[in-house]
């Protein structure tokens, strides 16, 4: 018997992941419609979802599968970057901006600056993917007359201008009230609307970043030719995560002693809360990075490796 | 809890191959077969997964859509490996003693009057 899906379900069925969807999701779709709708089944849909996006496992055609795992890995790089990246910014910011007096000790000075070189590398590996893959991209479009695929490249820069020109915006007004200028009410509303207006595009900046980098990628369907320096320059990325994360936490640990940080709770949290945050980014990284490699090395079809189960150590049943 | 290495009669992967053996099915009738079979009740979710991480490992092969419906197939390696799995859950019975005369899966099948 066919049902209409609630409207939960229907949501929980897109929260799949993309490749996920275009391979099953009609199929899921329908068995979740042949069944009854309930909270056990929207459940059902949750947990699967998490998994699909946890664990990945790609269907269909060979070729497909490799390209699918390369550009996750390649994305999930660069997102788990991104956000070292915010938490390398709080953490400099707060133990550099004034320097705490525990920075002047050689060894924590050595360790900062060494995080901060690591994090330059890393992201000029990324600048340079960006700008090779942007190149390959766009190229791909023209010369196949398919311009439409570059649509969700454009978007990150529409609301990007458009939070620089509200930051302008906001900045004169400030302005204007810190010079002791009267405003009527009405502007003063209208201030506040756009400084709300403001707050959400800053927050909504970096995933609308990741989200159109991800789609922008996937329609251009590069081969697993392109997408393999990809996978290189990733795991270069995350080596350099690895060390920024080893030197933020040989400078914390040496900032300890006496005259170290200063004792008060947000600054514990701060600098101790970014520490894990970033470990965990750059660990996330690595395990895709991992599987990406597992990956390549099937492209080349060398031998698996002694006392693999079935072909392979992640057996389904296991 | 699930230990690896260890078989289980509740890993959806199995009760999925198993319900392949005698010819392709699609989701639905995975699902009622699985019912049919070990009385329990797959979800989309937890079937799909199965079927995605199966179909990556070689084990299920789909075939030409039906609709919206898609029937899998057992691939020879599915066959195999649902074979080695049943093996080692027979030889785990098996070593507990099980399955020897007055064994605890004897006497359940004596209640429930199976084979």
């Amino acid at each position: 018997m066919t049902t209409s899906l609630p409207r939960r379900h229907r949501l929980l069925l897109r929260v799949y992941p993309p490749s996920f969807r275009e391979r099953y999701g009609d199929e899921l779709r329908a068995l979740a419609e042949d069944a009854s709708p309930s909270p056990r089944m929207a459940l059902d849909l949750a947990l699967g979802a998490a998994r699909a996006w946890t664990r990945p496992t790609f269907g269909g055609k060979v070729e497909q599968r490799q390209r699918a795992r390369l550009l996750a890995t390649i994305l999930t790089v660069f997102w788990s970057w991104s956000l070292v990246l915010l938490a390398l910014a709080s953490f400099s910011k707060m133990v550099n901006d004034p320097p705490l007096p525990g920075m002047r000790a050689p060894l924590t000075h050595a360790a900062f600056q060494l995080s901060q070189v690591a994090f330059g590398v890393s992201a000029a590996l990324i600048g340079v993917g960006a700008l090779l893959y942007g190149a390959v991209i766009a190229a791909g479009a023209w010369r196949d007359h398919r311009l439409r695929t570059l649509l969700p490249a454009t978007l990150p820069v529409g609301v990007g201008l458009a939070w620089l020109g509200l930051s302008w915006v906001l900045s004169w007004w400030l302005l204007h009230f810190a010079l002791g200028h009267r405003v009527p009410l009405p502007a003063a509303v209208g201030l506040v609307v756009l400084l709300l207006v403001w707050v959400l595009a800053s927050v909504a900046l970096a995933p609308i970043c990741w989200v159109s980098i991800a789609v922008a990628m996937r329609r251009a369907s590069l081969s697993v030719r392109l997408l393999r320096p990809g996978l290189i320059g990733a795991v270069a990325v995350v080596a350099s995560l690895v060390v920024v994360v080893g030197a933020m936490a040989v400078t914390v640990a040496s900032l300890g002693g006496p005259g170290g940080l200063p004792p008060n709770l947000v600054n514990l949290l701060l600098v101790y809360g970014v520490l894990p945050f970033a470990a965990v980014m750059t660990g996330i990284a690595l395990i895709s990075v991992r599987r990406g490699l597992r990956t390549n090395r099937q492209i080349f079809s060398l031998p698996p490796s002694p006392g693999a189960v079935a072909g392979d150590s992640q057996h389904p049943l296991l | 809890m699930k230990q690896p290495g260890r078989p289980s009669w509740r890993d959806p992967g199995l009760l999925v191959l198993s319900t392949l053996v005698e010819g392709p099915r699609h989701g639905y009738s995975i699902v009622q077969e699985v019912r049919k079979q070990a009385g329990i009740t797959l979800g989309p979710g937890t079937l799909y997964g199965a079927l995605s991480r199966l179909e990556a490992f070689g084990l299920v092969a789909g075939l030409p859509a039906d609709g919206r419906r898609r029937p899998y197939r057992l691939t020879d390696k599915g066959r195999q490996t649902l074979e080695a799995q049943l093996d080692a859950m027979a030889r785990f019975l098996r070593v507990n003693g099980h399955l020897e005369e007055g064994g605890l899966f004897n006497a359940v099948l004596g209640t429930t009057g199976g084979a």
